[in-house]
């Protein structure tokens, strides 16, 4: 077990570096760089700005950019952040831990919510209940959510203004605010942006959990589990726990998605989290930036399908041989 | 007996009546938009008197801040969001096939190889990787760029699908005789895997020409889509953005045109896999 | 004597003090859109690192009300409490104010000027407004409260270029840091200055909080904190102003008007802002090099095609169609507010059947299938370049194709973002492109971009009668003289057409109506903010 998870870490390391890389590559082959981005540059004469590029090295060749960029993300430094103009590392610290925030809480509601509902269907396909539930998840899972958050935006600060618009935290009081004020604060900015990520992805387990729900309903171990005498309740839990799997191997599959979702939500709720500088720094082609979230992203990705293969292997003892 | 299948027929059957015609009516919408569309979805002559109008008998869907009717625009980016979808999740396929078909084929290195340059294609996260090319084409983006872009960083899913189930076919009986009797591999491919990938892939497809058409509403939003004044329905919603509070319709309408289409193909896929009795998503 | 002069001094002193601190008081939200990068004033570049350099630093002296710039008639007293001309005007003098202090209690000196100039200059810290520093040769210290600025000519300029680029910075803070490493420097996210506010602190994504300084000699500000609330968008930003969550928006759009204007705690202002824009087409051949004349572009070389274009194009309907009230048909290279004498210019009229019969005689006399004119087998077809940052821009775009179309001119309309934009626009490898400019009071960046050796003229407009007058214009000592040949200049452009002068962008700000302020300033709405206030019984 062990040396499989150093293997699939190892392996995991070079997926990230090749990602990263190809990221790099795609970056600077494309045509301007972060001064020609510069609201306005066409302000500053061309020479003015030659010497901004040498100054910033973007003027030398793509090898040697390469070269001193891997060097830095060796150091677990991402060097200089053109469109926050701060070490990128100072950027991910104050933003990482806000989009984490949000991913994190979302990804459990939905994991909670859908493998809740998903169970209640599981247990009753077919009934008025399930097939209600069923069509309201498929809705769900069918509306986009950049489109979603845009609907809960006009809802609920506009038509009826009961919840904060953006940020994190409201600009003037919150710092007058007493602990259970700002908390509160904190929770009515956060209502929004979670909704809007968590109504997808309790879709998405809910629907998992039924399907694995109703093929456990099929399996021989529980006709064996009724002929003994179980009562239903019993028999329900054994079911659920043994539906959970999916549901597991399906969080750490989902991890991107909440990623991609995180960068709309970001986008429309003024979160400052990383999605929304992901974006700025794409349109002023911050090379640092960039890198390291694609670094971050894939990771991401790759850490989420590890889970995904260990946490099976943990739950059912056959898929562990593989 | 014969009474169950009937019946099983029957519900069969009204399983799938629901989704073609679903499917039927947004083709007829798609096909037929310059019949259909109650106006033309270029700027008008007199645009000037009709700005921002909310829906009316006129304009059911409201006009935009062109004085555009919205309803004809969303009818005519059906157009294009759809096509464009299919587009590219044909592209998708045919690459995610051809390589995972390879990859289990021919196995040994290069499938190891394969696989492991696949897994570094799926460790990129896709948006990231949407929004660096396009944001970054030089040129402008014409609609075929855009459709293998997005045929082009899709298919790598359907690979990891495909090379996964020749794997396994490779192992069934059929395939061991066709291996011993050295029929050769273009042929094994053709004759004898494809008609048994082709569930998986029907089934896939919907869900990928799904996942297609909010992506591109979702990047056509970002500003990174489709070109204007072409209408898609990211495009219309983009148009809206700007103003969101007062004029909602520009928002609401193509959302749920997108949602009509999306659970269509959802529909579509579940009608699907219950014909192939297939019991799990493929994920 | 003097020790009751020190009284009376110290009692009138304490009596400012208390009636400001009557007035004084609360709180201001801004809701802004963009950003600050860097608070490092020479890398300052965009309006949001404009706003709160100008309240956390200070320049030696601030351009007066009818924005003058010749000479130093109309402006007023800042850092500096008054200067003095030598008599061959080559060096001016400033006399800082004793009592300036940095925000962390040290004194401003005149070694904080010298260095200023220096950090401006230096070719490292490359910044922005080295440009518009050349014609000074130096700064000295004549002693620890006076500065000496060096020109190397009298020009009319001279007291704008000394006054209107530098905001003065700390030297004991800075002067330890080598030149190479300055912009990056913790300072310019940490910023000290000896402005009426100091910075508090800074979420970046999310908000940047100012404070008042209170212990200022020259007079605090009125308000006691001031907070800019960063917003992902313009509706976001008016949700927040409708539901009391910011006090104040700088940039209303039409759609907004009408909510605002419903709301009963809000009122829209006028403000002014020095900008216009303009379809600029490439006179030359795509890809000439900048800076020296080339062959001139197939279609948009011809003067009778590009004065077509802009007479095929119903520019007032197109400008209130988009800006409703917000805009105006730009007149030429420059804004209203700083052309002299805007009725004395005459625009080209908005006239379809001139236009066509203006291609017509251009030899455009063929159509192909669909409707776009023909000369030989060359279609009447052009690129425009639009950034994708403007939604102002793009949606312009889309009506000028109509427009163009209705003369049989086929435009294809290309959005990109600002980055690849920037590039094709340099290497000059565009047609035409839709772009505006931020006009500073003075106009000598004219010349920077429509004078032919201009470092900035990507379009090639080379005309020797423009050049000619804007020349003048700009070393013309007499307001009067320079005025006349202004406007004469700017007639040259409109007739020669090299742009299709298209709009200028006003802006309406919403306020609280707890917020109270004078008039806004021509050249930037946030110059007044010290002396806004909150009606003390709104608080």
């Amino acid at each position: 077990m062990a040396r499989r998870v150093l293997t699939r870490l190892f392996h995991t390391v070079l997926v990230v570096w090749t990602a990263a890389s190809v990221a790099f590559l795609l970056l600077h082959w494309a045509p301007g760089d972060p001064i020609s981005a510069m609201a306005d540059a066409s302000r500053v004469p061309p020479a003015q700005r030659a010497v901004w590029r040498a100054q910033q090295g973007f003027d030398q060749p793509l090898a040697v950019q390469y070269g001193r960029w891997l060097g830095q993300v060796a150091r677990a430094d991402f060097g200089f952040s053109t469109s926050q103009q701060r070490p990128t590392r100072d950027v991910l610290a104050s933003r990482l831990p806000n989009t984490l925030l949000l991913m994190g809480l979302a990804l459990l509601t939905s994991i909670a919510a859908g493998a809740a509902l998903g169970a209640w269907q599981g247990a009753r396909v077919g009934s008025v209940g399930d097939r209600v539930l069923s069509s309201l998840m498929l809705v769900l899972y069918a509306v986009p959510e950049f489109w979603v958050a845009l609907l809960l935006l006009l809802l609920f600060t506009y038509y009826l203004p009961i919840l904060p618009a953006t940020g994190m935290v409201d600009a003037v009081f919150h710092d007058q605010m007493g602990p259970w004020e700002q908390l509160q604060d904190r929770a009515a900015h956060l209502v929004l942006p979670w909704l809007s990520l968590t109504l997808m992805g309790t879709a998405v387990f809910a629907r998992v959990q039924r399907a694995a729900m109703r093929d456990q309903w099929r399996e021989p171990f529980v006709r064996t589990a009724f002929a003994k005498g179980l009562t239903d309740t019993t028999v329900r839990r054994q079911v659920w726990r043994t539906a959970l799997l999916p549901v597991v191997t399906m969080a750490g599959l989902f991890l991107p998605a909440v990623l991609t979702g995180a960068v709309f939500v970001e986008r429309i709720f003024g979160w400052p989290g990383i999605g929304s500088a992901l974006l700025q720094a794409i349109a002023l082609r911050d090379y640092a930036l960039v890198s390291a979230c694609v670094v971050l992203g894939s990771a991401m990705t790759t850490i989420g399908s590890l889970f995904a293969d260990l946490a099976g292997a943990w739950l059912d003892p056959r898929m562990r041989t593989t | 007996m014969t009474d169950r299948r009937k019946r099983a027929r029957g519900r069969r059957a009204r399983r799938w009546r629901g989704p073609l015609l679903l499917v039927g009516l947004l083709a007829a919408i798609a096909l037929g938009a310059p019949w259909i569309a109650p106006y033309s979805p270029d700027v008008p002559p007199t645009y000037a008197t009709q700005l921002h109008l909310p829906p009316s008998a006129a304009h059911p869907f409201g006009t935009d801040s062109f004085g555009r009717d919205v309803l004809s625009r969303v009818i005519h980016g059906s157009r294009v969001s759809l096509s464009l979808s299919v587009a590219a999740v044909s592209l998708a396929l045919l690459l995610g096939t051809a390589y995972g078909a390879l990859a289990g084929l021919i196995g040994g290195t290069v499938d190891r190889l394969l696989m492991r340059m696949l897994d570094v294609a799926l460790a990129m996260p896709r948006l990231l990787l949407l929004l660096a090319v396009a944001a970054f084409f030089p040129t402008r983006l014409p609609l075929t760029a855009f459709i293998l872009l997005l045929g082009c960083t899709g298919w790598f899913e359907v690979a990891r699908l495909v090379r996964g189930e020749v794997q396994a076919l490779m192992h069934r009986d059929f395939m061991l005789a066709a291996r011993s009797l050295g029929v050769p591999r273009v042929r094994q491919l053709w004759r004898h895997l494809l008609p048994h990938l082709f569930p998986i892939l029907a089934v896939t497809a919907t869900l990928n020409v799904a996942g297609t058409i909010t992506l591109e509403a979702g990047l056509s939003f970002l500003g990174l889509g489709v070109q204007p004044p072409t209408p898609s329905w990211g495009n219309i919603m983009l148009d809206g953005a700007d103003a969101l509070f007062a004029n909602w319709w520009l928002t609401v309408f193509p959302g749920l045109a997108i949602m009509l289409a999306v659970l269509t193909c959802h529909a579509l896929g579940d009608a699907l896999r219950d014909l192939f009795a297939m019991d799990q998503l493929p994920a | 004597m003097a020790a009751l002069s020190l009284i009376l001094l110290a009692l009138v002193a304490c009596g400012r003090g208390d009636r400001s601190r009557a007035a004084a008081g609360g709180t201001i939200v801004i809701a802004q859109t963009a950003e600050p990068a860097t608070f490092f004033p020479p890398r300052m570049s965009q309006v949001p690192e404009q706003i709160v350099v100008s309240l956390l630093f200070e320049r030696l002296a601030e351009l007066g009300p009818e924005l003058n710039t010749i000479g130093d008639s109309g402006f007023v007293p800042a850092l500096a409490r008054r200067w003095q001309w030598a008599n061959d005007s080559l060096s001016i003098a400033f006399a800082l104010n004793p009592q300036a202090r940095w925000h962390d209690g040290v004194p401003v000196r005149a070694e904080d000027v010298r260095y200023t100039f220096h950090a401006y200059t230096s070719p490292v810290v490359a910044s922005e407004g080295r440009t518009l520093l050349q014609n000074i040769d130096s700064v000295t210290v004549r002693d620890s409260l006076t500065a000496v600025f060096w020109f190397a000519r009298r020009t009319p300029q001279q007291f704008l270029d000394a006054t209107a680029t530098m905001y003065i910075l700390p030297a004991h803070l800075l002067s330890a840091i080598p030149d190479s490493t300055l912009v990056r420097a913790p300072f310019g996210r940490q910023p000290v200055g000896s402005g009426p506010f100091r910075f508090a602190r800074w979420e970046a994504g999310s908000r940047l909080e100012l404070v008042a300084d209170s212990t200022r000699a020259s007079g605090r500000p009125s308000l006691d904190r001031l907070v800019f609330s960063y917003v992902p968008d313009l509706p976001a930003a008016t949700v927040k102003l409708l539901a009391g969550e910011a006090d104040f928006l700088d940039q209303v759009r039409p759609e907004g008007i009408a909510a605002i204007r419903q709301a009963p705690n809000l009122r829209l202002h006028p403000a002014t802002e020095l900008n216009y824009a303009f379809v600029g087409f490439n006179l030359e051949a795509r890809r000439s090099p900048l800076g020296k004349p080339g062959a001139p572009h197939p279609i948009l070389g011809d003067m009778r095609v590009r004065r077509a274009l802009t007479m095929a194009t119903d520019r007032a309907t197109i400008v209130r169609s988009v800006l409703d009230s917000l805009g105006t048909v730009a007149l030429g290279p420059a804004p209203r507010a700083l052309i002299p004498d805007t009725a004395a210019l005459h625009p080209l009229p908005f006239d379809v059947a001139a236009a066509s019969a203006l291609l017509d005689s251009a030899g455009w006399t063929g159509r192909a299938a669909d409707g776009t004119r023909l000369r030989g087998t060359q279609r009447l077809a052009f690129e425009l370049l639009v950034p994708s940052s403007s939604p102002t821009r793009i949606r312009m775009s889309v009506l000028l194709q109509a427009a163009f179309k209705t003369i049989g001119v086929d435009l294809s309309v290309l959005t990109q973002d600002p980055a690849t934009l920037g590039p094709r626009i340099d290497a000059r490898d565009f047609d035409a492109y839709l772009g505006g400019f931020q006009a500073s009071p003075g106009l000598q960046g004219v010349r920077q971009v429509w004078t032919s050796t201009g470092s900035s003229n990507y379009q090639g407009y080379r005309s020797p009668r423009f050049d000619q007058l804007a020349d003048s214009a700009l070393t013309a000592f007499a307001p009067a003289v320079s005025r006349s040949l202004w406007t004469r200049a700017f007639q040259v452009a409109i007739d020669e057409a090299p742009s299709l002068w298209l709009f200028e962008q006003s802006t309406l700000v919403a306020a609280h109506r707890r917020v109270q302020f004078p008039p806004f300033r021509a050249d930037g709405w946030f110059y007044t903010i010290p002396a806004w206030s909150v009606d003390p019984t709104q608080r």
